[in-house]
């Protein structure tokens, strides 16, 4: 038994119909140890852990093997009869994943009776499993779902999955939907319980970083293979595989201004369409020849280290790409103030009083400067964007644009049209930015037609401004369900730049994308401001986007601008007790940053 | 693990290949009803040359007979033949529901863009209004009404209008409301666009399935609170080739030629059928394609 790992997964394959999804993942777990299952969508991560658990989707299916404590994992299916081993779950939205007609407690005294808890001491028995998640507050256990904060909510999902003690926890994203300083705390609170319990953890996520700060031991997968398997510390350091050091290069830098944002061109192909080469050759640097008929096999290729690229030993070699601050360059920036926000109040009823969701905040926006706006959810960002855009009116205060001057609160049709010449707006989900039944050239030409400069030639001008964002003309006749979700992405950017307006309002715009396509989708904005001189407003919780995109910064929290300053001296040197803490939460991808 | 994927609940939406496809192709079910709709709509129109008697044709002598080589479908109680008097019904049966599907969804179409637009007051009083139709029951009002006012067919189709198009207010508002927030929809407004364009162009298109699946459903209500009518003698006077009125007339010779009753009933039964059938195929496969966009 002690031989034994706690889990084993051997050549594990996925298929749905006819497709392949998983394409023959082994790896192995001992207990107390914890895995990270890292990748992009597409990857095939999750339905990797969904099969682990035994909760594959209907319709798909598994071959291979998975072994916990070397037996075979089934769902019990009958009360009374579970002698299975024990698995927990905890996935990413605790808002779904909890049930809302249930109280916090009940979710969890509803696992310790079906452990064979005696029905006497569930109080008792919640109550201590919540303190182990770090809820002291009893009163807790009484409330129900939707009156819970979003960390809070995935704490009591935690507390749910250890109620029957797993000897595996699996953990899918299960902090991708909570703000930068909760998921901090809840990731803490992840590793203590790992530790503490002695528990296996497979945690799943998008982000190196969090990652290499949470595991032991580093899957990463691509395209339904796994392409690269190491420590935390040695994949940190020595990433072997070109997809893997790509993937870390990727990743906007929260401590260094990066001179080029070097993203992987083009996306992740499905894995039935790669079965016989390396699923990487298309987007790979490094690639030969045989590389896009050969599968390359995962071989290890120092101690405990296995990487799947038939040109691992030539490669190994090569440096990792240098990493050295570069200079700004900031001559774009001229003295024209073209939006000016002073003392912007927006207040909404909610039962019992106002909540203010923006409480006095004043800037300006230069011409050709791109100015951060960075908080958490719930700090007012969004609102400040929607204020300016005219999706809903402030409570109080100015908004004053260059060449139209002070915005009525009530904007008439004619104020609309003025100002949409002025600022434009991409926004966060690629999936719903663009209207489904209209095609990519419609939405183009539909924006044209509200720039005051007149439109000559129609279709060369949406040829032109798709040519601009990087993307073939043939592209017009496409409607956007074909389209993936980075190029949809650039289409909104098309669409805005259509009206060739002054301020481009960016809100989240790669947050739902792709490591490998944000950084594509950040140099486009960066060149954008750059060569055109249109200034940019960039709303986002990510510090290593600000740090990349942005000259000057506003910290909001609740509703108040906290700090602001040049972005190199807030994430430097932050003053505010909340930006501190935002800075120091941030995961790094450098190993000397760690405390 | 084994392979057990028939054990396995589904843990999130996903259907298989063959589910999947089940729920995006139209079906047969789809094809033969559309094809019975057809050859109603077929018959209806060209009933004044296919029939094979004058509806109206009186022979008291072959009065109440069963089914025969001469008459088909037998004859009533003033000896007019049955299936020349079903197919001539077609018309009342097909016209007036259609006329009350389309008017009913253009009416609601354009109200709940409207409330769903403006919201506050505007809003408030449509959607009042709506609650207030709701409450009504649309064959009693008909009944009074056209009792009232002694107005036929038409007042009956122009009452059931009204009391239909609550029901697409709603649709359309509740589309509206939801489409609003969309970021497609914010981008439209931060292009300057008119809320007329941005409800016609960017909204509409995107609840059209579903106004298109309603409009089926609405057709087939209408058509047997119609029939309804005229079985209570409201709507189309008497000796009118109506499913709903031959019904009512030749209850009392049930005895001697059951089809006279039998055979407007099934038109009805059937024609509802099949388009109610067509609706929900519509709705489903409409709605899924959507989602998939």
């Amino acid at each position: 038994m002690s031989a034994r790992p706690l889990l084993e997964v051997d050549d594990l394959s996925i298929t749905y119909g006819s497709r392949l999804l998983v394409k023959g993942v082994s790896f192995a777990l001992d207990s107390g140890e914890s895995l990270a299952l890292v990748g992009e969508s597409g990857s095939g991560k999750s339905l990797t852990a969904r099969a682990i658990a035994d909760l594959l989707p209907a319709g798909v299916s598994a071959t291979g093997r998975v072994l916990i404590e070397g037996a075979p994992v089934r769902r019990p299916r009958r009360r009374g009869r579970d002698d299975s081993p024990r698995v927990g779950l905890l996935m990413q939205d605790p808002f779904t994943m909890l049930n809302p007609t249930m109280t916090a407690g009940g979710h969890i005294a509803e696992t310790l009776r079906a452990a064979g808890c005696p029905r006497a001491e569930i109080p008792a028995e919640v109550s201590r499993r919540l303190e182990e998640v770090g809820i002291t507050d009893a009163s807790v256990a009484r409330r129900y779902p939707f009156e819970l904060s979003g960390g809070m909510s995935q704490r009591v999902a935690l507390a749910a999955a250890l109620a029957n003690d797993p000897a595996l926890l699996l953990a899918d994203e299960p902090t991708t939907a909570l703000d930068a300083t909760t998921q901090h705390e809840v990731l803490e609170l992840l590793r203590r319980v790992q530790r503490d319990r002695g528990m296996g953890l497979v945690f799943i996520t998008h982000d190196l970083r969090v990652a290499f700060d949470l595991c032991h031991r580093v899957v990463v997968m691509y395209a339904g293979s796994i392409m690269e398997e190491a420590p935390a510390g040695i994949m940190r350091r020595d990433p072997l595989h070109p997809y893997t050091r790509r993937l870390l290069e990727s990743i906007p830098s929260t401590d260094y201004y990066q001179g080029t944002l070097r993203g992987i061109p083009g996306s992740v192909p499905a894995t039935h369409t790669v079965l016989d080469r390396c699923p990487f050759a298309d987007r790979c640097d490094d690639r030969v020849d045989a590389c896009t008929h050969v599968v390359p096999p995962l071989v290890e290729v120092a101690a405990h280290h296995r990487a799947a690229c038939i040109r691992i030993g030539e490669l190994a070699s090569k440096a990792t790409a240098t990493s050295v601050g570069s200079m700004r360059v900031t001559d774009h920036v001229g003295d024209e103030v073209v939006v000016r926000v002073r003392d912007l109040k927006k207040s909404y009823r909610v039962p019992g009083g106002v909540h203010p969701a923006l409480d006095g905040v004043s800037f300006d926006l230069r011409q050709g400067e791109a100015l951060g706006i960075v908080g958490e959810s719930g700090s007012g960002k969004t609102t400040i964007a929607r204020c300016l855009l005219g999706l809903t009116s402030p409570t109080d205060g100015s908004i004053e644009f260059a060449s139209f001057g002070v915005v009525p609160a009530q904007r008439t049709t004619q104020d609309r049209r003025a100002v949409a010449q002025i600022v434009q707006c991409v926004f966060q989900d690629p999936y719903s930015t663009l209207n489904p039944m209209h095609s990519v050239g419609t939405a183009l030409g539909e924006a044209l037609s509200q720039r005051s400069r007149p439109v000559t030639d129609r279709d060369r001008e949406v040829a032109s401004l798709l040519d601009r964002v990087g993307l073939p003309a043939s592209m017009a006749t496409r409607r956007p369900a074909s389209l993936s979700g980075g190029q949809r992405q650039r289409v909104a950017i098309a669409r805005a730049l259509a009206v060739e307006p002054r301020v481009l309002l960016c809100d989240e715009p790669v947050a739902a994308l792709d490591v490998s396509v944000q950084a594509q989708i950040l140099e486009l904005l960066r060149d954008v401001n750059r060569t055109q001189g249109t200034s940019l407003l960039f709303i986002t919780h990510d510090l290593g986007v600000v740090r990349q995109v942005t000259e000057r910064v506003l910290v909001l929290y609740q509703g108040e601008v906290v700090e602001q300053g040049t972005t190199d001296s807030v994430l430097d040197s932050p003053g505010h007790d909340y930006t501190q803490r935002l800075v120091s939460t941030m995961p790094s991808t450098h190993a000397a940053q760690e405390a | 693990m084994s392979t057990d994927p028939t054990g396995a609940q589904p843990a999130q939406a996903m259907e298989t290949p063959a589910e999947e496809k089940r729920r995006t192709r139209w079906g047969p079910i789809f094809w033969i009803s559309v094809v019975i709709v057809a050859l109603f709509i077929i018959i209806a129109i060209t009933a004044d040359w296919i029939a094979p008697y004058d509806p109206f044709a009186q022979d008291l002598i072959a009065s109440s007979q069963g089914p025969s080589a001469a008459h088909w479908l037998g004859t009533d109680q003033l000896g007019r033949d049955i299936l020349s008097r079903l197919m001539v019904g077609s018309r009342t049966g097909i016209i007036g529901p259609v006329v009350v599907a389309i008017c009913a969804t253009l009416i609601g179409t354009l109200l709940g863009l409207w409330a769903g637009f403006s919201g506050g007051i505007a809003d408030s009083v449509t959607m009042r209004s709506v609650d207030f139709a709701y409450a009504i029951p649309p064959l009693l009002l008909a009944i009074v009404l056209v009792g009232i006012l002694g107005g036929g067919y038409w007042l009956a189709v122009a009452v059931l209008i009204v009391l239909s198009a609550p029901a697409d207010v709603r649709v359309v508002r509740a589309a509206v409301l939801a489409q609003r927030e969309m970021p497609y929809i914010a981008a439209a407004r931060t292009l300057g666009l008119s809320q007329m364009r941005i409800a016609f162009k960017h909204i509409l298109p995107n609840v059209a399935p579903t106004l298109a699946a309603n409009a089926l459903l609405q057709f087939v209500v209408a058509l047997i609170a119609l029939s309804g009518l005229a079985f209570l003698g409201i709507g189309v006077s008497a000796g009118t080739p109506d499913w709903g009125l031959m019904i009512a007339e030749n209850r009392s010779i049930l005895d001697l030629n059951p089809w006279a009753v039998i055979g407007p009933a099934l038109c009805i039964t059937i024609l509802a059928v099949s388009v109610g059938l067509m609706g929900d195929r519509a709705f489903d496969v409409t709605t899924k394609r959507t989602n998939e966009r």
